[in-house]
């Protein structure tokens, strides 16, 4: 341990030095302090702000009760900016007294004989309150059978219509404010991680690949990890050297507002989270700075993290976390994220309350798949630099991947259905773990040198395929095993999609920028999408093998076109594979004994 | 360093080879010069000497050890300094901080570090410049900056890729220096250069690659022995009286003057015969007759470059 530590600390020192050069370093100090101040500023300002959209806020995150309705029968005007002006007060006592003297207008004491009694304490108080101090064009709809207008107006006669002036003030006590500091200091963690960090990956990464500066530095006998590691701690320095201060303001809060191991739960799945999507925008800067520049990465690196972080804060702040917020959290950790940002200062939806299988679900799975995936991505990324002809991940690794997406898919829907047997809704599983199919079967076709199409030998990654959808399905099996066998024709079609998507994934990898292909395989990701929806619908009704077959109903001819299609569309992808591969090889054969120069590292073969 | 290259091979994605069958030695502190028209697998067989492209087939061997693993290949790099062609500069970076991050690179403690970049400022000149951006300096400047990286460390095998590319005559002649020094230090020096005439006289050995194969190797001395070409280039001292006769009776004679100037204090010419050899005598005396006092003519040694212009078939692949 201390050995990585060593070599890290190595790897990462030319990096960081070079980020943080000149007067970066301090400058970045500056701004770290000027953050933690605006931190506490505006840690105070939500907590104790006596504005309305500092209340808004409040509300909006849960930490204020709307108290509208209190206020309402109590007949208290409350004024949220001082000076308060007593129009209110003279305008508000006028209804009042409208409403009492309407409700002495409409009074049958046959009809509302239960309410006599405040019916004769109205009655004197109109002698003190004649209709004249009401506006003469007042209108009242009071009515003795609403209780809430009887409590009113009883309060109303308590008071002798004199309503109060409240004045505004937070419900926040000093102890509740530092906990807001806190939160939003932990807020602010988790964006800069989970946002900042991989931008800024990425836009490093791509202006080296977009500049071709990677080979000189593989050229110091640093290896393709290190030099991962090394551009990812350099360009996260700057960040690192902003969120210090924030980290020590969340804990200090922690610590004397609320409760520092959910605290660190947070940033512990902050920064498992932070280094994945730090090594996707490694492996986004390597794959796209080659044709684009850095600036067109970062933004879309941008657009994806903060989508990301949007989902969480759309979900996470809901004032009650139910069995789909508990499963989305599964799949998207920056929603246990921000619910435990918020969670662990202010226990407003009792997030934490939930105990066992769900619990530990909802925070320790995304934890644990952030860490694997992210070690994983970061050895495609280390292979990546090398620039070596082998796949992104080895077969091992790419189970890894398969069996822990899975479990994320599985797990995810388990909890969303939470035991109402909802076969369509278990079904959605095998949409959900398409893509990163695709990706793990992308992962295994070895590299190209160069711009070149690559070379797919379609049988050893099909039946790698294979063993990633068993996987799931014993998974699935595993986890939810009677919804499993009460739905197989929905399983079958849903089987047939997800091989269409990854044998698409396939054909364009080997394809290169053909329009024609590109056009092709969208229309296949169009047909295989519809046919996973249809997958999910036959399986929520429970159909039968004959339902498959759904263009029977329009005609003889309709269904034995959709049968033909069915065995034509895997077939021409399966022909497109094998003829896009052969083309890396054609230049073989057509050059017998003659050779040909590639210039190395970007070197095409025709 | 020794380094030996044994039946290297490299094809792209299984398609047409690039570079095979190449097998040469290099002696520890020796300059090799590696030639070859542009598509001819210079580039190819540099960076698989650097270990930075798996070969296909083959093997490179240092010091008659051959790299296996991940950590074997980085020990070996360390000890090598490659410019590639097409490695630009980080243009925000000064010289100095330019050089400082590599040699961080390169495992260099802060001492040896700076011991280090200001060697290499001063070797190459560019001390006046090492606070500039890097994005700021000339395209030789940056050049040389990019040779200076190559040797932070001082490396046993130093591999260059045209490094002469867009240096001006001065600072070509400053490179020489540098490769001879260089050698004087026992670093095997690989270089490629289309500039033939500088590696004429710098190169111990020379490799001549055309389309993947190695067409010739061996020491400067003897491929030029070997390949004597029948180039007839000849040097005329003459007396000064009657000297300026010399030009109408070549051109009668259609023949190349190359140069004109002075040898040994004496007016002197080169010429090329556009016939064989037997037209010279008649040359001579026709000179003779008109008043031209010869007094040499000497055949002039073949140089790298009509070795090269011999052997060469000027395909690029």
């Amino acid at each position: 341990m201390r050995h990585h530590f060593h070599r890290l600390r190595q790897v990462a020192r030319p990096f960081v030095v070079r980020q943080l050069r000149g007067p970066r370093a301090r400058r970045m100090i500056g701004v770290s302090l000027l953050f933690a101040l605006v931190t506490v500023l505006m840690g105070s300002w939500l907590a104790f702000g006596r504005g309305p959209l500092e209340r808004d806020l409040r509300l909006g995150i849960g930490l204020e009760d709307r108290n509208w309705e209190g206020w309402d029968l109590r007949l208290d005007i409350v004024c949220f900016d001082e000076p308060c002006s007593q129009r209110p007060v003279h305008e508000f006592r006028e209804r009042l007294v409208a409403d009492l003297h309407e409700a002495l207008r409409i009074y049958d004491p046959v009809a509302h004989a239960e309410f006599a009694a405040l019916h004769d304490r109205a009655l004197a108080a109109a002698r003190r309150v004649p209709p004249a101090d009401a506006y003469p064009d007042m209108q009242s709809n009071w009515g003795w059978e609403r209780p809430e207008y009887r409590q009113r107006l009883a309060r109303a006669i308590d008071i002798d219509f004199s309503p109060r002036l409240v004045v505004y003030v937070s419900p926040l006590d000093l102890h509740d404010g530092i906990g807001v500091i806190g939160m939003l200091a932990t807020g602010l963690l988790v964006v800069l991680g989970t946002v900042f960090a991989p931008v800024l990956t990425s836009i490093v990464v791509a202006q080296e690949s977009h500049e071709n500066t990677l080979v000189p530095i593989t050229g110091t006998g640093l290896g393709g990890r290190d030099v991962v590691a090394g551009l990812t701690l350099g360009a996260c320095a700057p960040v690192a050297i902003v969120a210090a201060p924030q980290l020590a303001i969340a804990v200090l809060a922690a610590l004397a507002a609320g409760d520092l191991v959910v605290v660190l739960g947070v940033l512990a799945l902050a920064f498992a989270c932070a280094g994945l999507l730090a090594m996707v925008g490694v492996l986004v800067g390597l794959h796209v700075g080659r044709r684009r520049g850095p600036g067109p990465v970062g933004i879309g690196m941008l657009a994806l993290t903060s989508l990301w972080l949007l989902t969480g804060i759309g979900t996470g702040l809901d004032r009650t976390v139910g069995d789909g917020e508990l499963g989305l959290a599964i799949l998207c950790p920056s929603v246990p994220l921000v619910l435990g940002t918020r969670e662990a200062f202010f226990d407003v939806a009792d997030y934490l309350g939930a105990s066992g299988v769900e619990f530990a679900a909802v925070t320790l799975l995304p934890l644990l798949a952030a860490i694997v995936l992210g070690v994983l991505a970061s050895r495609a990324a280390g292979r990546r630099v090398d620039d070596r002809a082998v796949p992104a991940l080895g077969l091992g690794e790419a189970t890894v991947g398969a069996l822990v997406a899975s479990l994320s898919c599985v797990c995810s829907i388990v909890v969303m259905q939470n035991g109402h047997g909802d076969r369509g809704l278990l079904f959605g599983t095998l949409a959900m773990i398409a893509v990163p199919l695709m990706v793990l079967v992308v992962a295994r076709v070895p590299a190209a040198q160069g711009d070149s199409p690559r070379e797919v030998a379609l049988g050893e990654r099909m039946r790698e395929f294979g063993l990633f959808v068993a996987i799931h399905l014993a998974v699935m099996t595993a986890l939810a095993p009677e919804l499993v066998f009460s739905a197989v024709p929905g399983l079958v079609h849903g089987t047939w999609a997800v091989a269409i998507l990854a044998l698409t994934a396939l054909r364009m990898l080997c394809a290169g920028n053909r329009w024609l292909v590109g056009t092709w395989g969208g229309l296949c990701l169009l047909s295989a999408g519809l046919m996973l929806i249809n997958a999910t619908e036959l399986s929520s009704r429970n159909a039968a093998f004959e339902d498959l077959a759904i263009m029977f109903e329009f005609g003889p001819l309709f269904g034995v076109l959709q049968l033909v299609l069915v065995v034509a569309i895997p077939l021409v992808l399966v022909h497109g594979i094998r003829r896009g591969s052969a083309q890396g090889l054609a230049p073989r054969a057509a050059a017998r004994g003659r050779v040909r120069e590639g210039s190395p590292g970007r070197s095409t073969p025709g | 360093m020794r380094v030996e290259l044994s039946n290297l091979g490299k094809s792209y994605n299984r398609g047409a080879w690039a570079l095979r069958g190449l097998d040469l030695t290099i002696a520890s502190g020796t300059i090799l010069g590696l030639i070859g028209p542009n598509g001819a697998g210079k580039s190819t067989a540099l960076r698989m000497m650097a270990t930075l492209l798996e070969p296909s087939e083959g093997d490179v061997t240092f010091d008659g050890g051959s790299p296996r693993t991940e950590d074997e290949h980085r020990t070996v790099r360390r000890r090598i300094g490659f410019l590639g062609d097409g490695n630009p500069l980080y243009k925000d970076l000064t010289p100095r901080e330019y050089l400082r991050f590599f040699g961080q690179c390169l495992g260099l403690g802060d001492a040896a570090i700076a011991r280090a970049t200001d060697d290499v400022l001063q070797l190459l000149a560019l001390e006046s410049k090492a606070d500039t951006r890097s994005g700021d300096l000339s395209k030789g400047m940056r050049q040389r900056l990019l040779i200076g990286r190559c040797l932070v460390h001082q490396p046993a095998l130093l591999i260059l890729d045209e490094p002469a590319d867009g240096l001006d005559p001065r600072g070509r002649s400053d490179l020489r220096r540098v490769l001879d020094g260089l050698r004087a230090r026992g670093t095997t020096v690989v270089v490629s250069s289309h500039i033939l005439r500088e590696l004429d006289d710098l190169c111990d050995q020379v490799a001549v690659i055309q389309q993947g194969r190695l067409v010739v190797a061996g020491a400067v001395g003897e491929i030029i022995d070997r390949y004597e070409v029948g180039r007839l280039v000849y040097e005329l001292r003459m007396l000064p009286e009657g000297a300026e006769g010399a030009a109408d009776v070549l051109a009668r004679h259609r023949v190349l003057v190359q140069a004109t100037g002075e040898a040994d204090g004496l007016p002197s010419c080169s010429l090329q015969l556009q016939q064989d050899e037997r037209a010279l005598p008649e040359l001579l005396a026709d000179l003779l007759r008109h008043g031209v006092k010869v007094v040499t003519c000497s055949r002039l040694r073949s140089r790298l470059e009509d070795v090269y212009d011999r052997i060469s078939e000027d395909r690029v692949n």
